[in-house]
């Protein structure tokens, strides 16, 4: 299951952009490192990249700069890393980044806390997608941010998403590195898969909002 | 950062110096640094072996260093000889002598003078060479400008600007033998290439000056020169 390359080239003719440009958005960061696949061509190397993430990523990049955002800001914003900020709970609820239903869900494992820190937002946000999404039970949400919040540490650095397995109404969550292909039991059911720094970019859309 | 409780430390003749915070770290004898290093200053003037990684304000190598770990600093001056075996992250890198770099470097400014070697990929908003260097990776800057004096590599070259000349013979050396630029490919918005051998060169304004060996060119805008260019092919505006 690969996903659709587009080539460099027809990268730069589809969007209208310059090699200088995708050089320089190469060095802010802007564009992940291990989107730029190399592949070999009858004229050589040549790179190419996911079509679909890359399309997008181009277009957001494009409509920031539209609005004069500095290419370090687009850097940070589209970035999986985590924010410095802790942020107040009734904040959040109020500017409706995550929503009342997945917030009970963090205070029931963390009673009392009313600061979160990013991991801990994240993990209520993935939840809230997979409550909102019909994907998931409440337990199961429940599942994924325990597991968020565990191996938090381990996918940081790393492109993760969080899979939700079910398999005769037992259910499970895992973290897997994004590129990695999923092979499960004919009987069990991979029920959701939420791409972790693409929720983060969400996340941190609404939080500027 | 406090420079009242960084103390400063000489090494004239031979001795150690543990990791740890510092100020002024100068190294003129024979040295070890054990453990990582956060100094505003290291020199080394003689011969030092820095087994952890180094955090600095400058850092200059006048003498033979050996880093193990990676090196971080606002700018790292190598006149003398440095093997740095983990990567560089440097707002000005400058090479007078000879450095060899194994892993990737992220500069500001990156000025060869020297001979360097970098295993692993270049990203810099200038780079600047006159000297003699080879890239294993992709060399990305904003602008790069390289004047041949002697075999020159990159595995690929990318930027806004790039600019490769001849460099203009001084009165009493006589050029290393042999004097080309060859990287696989080159891409960029406008280019000028001189002594070049490349596989596939593509940008919008692109000219190709004397001694050049390419195999494809690709541009959207314009093409100058030729000779010595293979095939050459327009394609839309994109650029």
């Amino acid at each position: 299951m690969e996903a659709e390359l587009i080539s460099k080239k027809d990268l730069l003719l589809a969007k209208g952009i310059s090699y200088g440009q995708l050089y320089r958005w190469k060095r802010k960061g802007l564009i992940p490192e291990d989107w730029f696949v190399r592949k070999s061509t009858f004229t050589g190397q040549e790179t190419f990249f996911p079509k679909d993430k890359m399309l997008a990523r181009v277009d957001r990049i494009l409509s920031m700069k539209d609005e004069d955002i500095s290419l370090d800001d687009i850097a940070e914003a589209v970035s999986p890393a985590p924010l410095p900020d802790t942020f107040q709970r009734d904040d959040i609820l109020a500017r409706g980044v995550v929503s009342a239903a997945a917030l009970d869900l963090f205070a029931e494992r963390h009673p009392g806390v009313s600061e979160l820190r990013f991991a801990e937002l994240l993990a209520a946000s993935v939840a809230d997608t997979l409550l909102t999404s019909g994907d998931a039970g409440r337990d199961e949400a429940l599942a994924a941010i325990a597991t968020l919040e565990e191996g938090w540490m381990a996918c940081e650095k790393t492109n993760c998403d969080l899979v939700l397995l079910r398999k005769m109404g037992v259910s499970t969550a895992l973290l897997v590195s994004t590129a990695s292909e999923l092979v499960v039991e004919g009987s069990a059911k991979v029920v959701a898969r939420v791409t972790i720094p693409t929720q983060i970019e969400q996340l941190k859309t609404l939080l500027k909002a | 950062m406090e420079a009242t409780n960084r103390p400063n430390t000489k090494i004239a003749g031979a001795g150690d110096v543990s990791g740890g915070m510092y100020g002024e770290v100068v190294i003129a004898g024979a040295g070890t640094v054990r453990g990582d290093l956060d100094a505003t200053t290291l020199k080394i003037a003689g011969t030092a072996d820095v087994q952890g990684k180094v955090v600095a304000t400058t850092v200059k190598v006048s003498g033979n260093g050996t880093f193990y770990g990676d090196v971080q600093a606002n700018e790292f001056i190598v006149s003398g000889n440095a093997d740095v075996r983990g990567g560089v992250g440097a707002g000005f890198l400058k090479v007078a002598g000879a450095c060899t770099i194994t892993g990737s470097v992220n500069a500001q400014q990156l000025k060869i003078a020297g001979t360097t070697k970098i295993g692993g990929d270049v990203q810099a908003e200038v780079f600047d060479a006159s000297g003699v260097f080879s890239v294993g990776g992709l060399l990305n800057a904003g602008t790069v400008t390289i004047k041949v004096y002697g075999g020159c590599d990159a595995h690929d070259i990318g930027g806004e600007t790039i600019d490769v000349r001849l460099g203009k013979p001084w009165a009493f050396l006589p050029f290393f033998g042999d004097r080309n630029l060859t990287a696989d490919t080159i891409e960029g918005d406008t280019i000028y290439l001189e002594n070049t051998r490349a596989k596939v060169v593509r940008g919008a304004n692109v000219t190709i000056g004397t001694d050049c060996s390419i195999d494809l060119v690709e541009y959207s805008t314009s093409l100058t020169g030729g000779a010595g260019v293979v095939a050459s092919r327009r394609i839309a505006a994109g650029a």
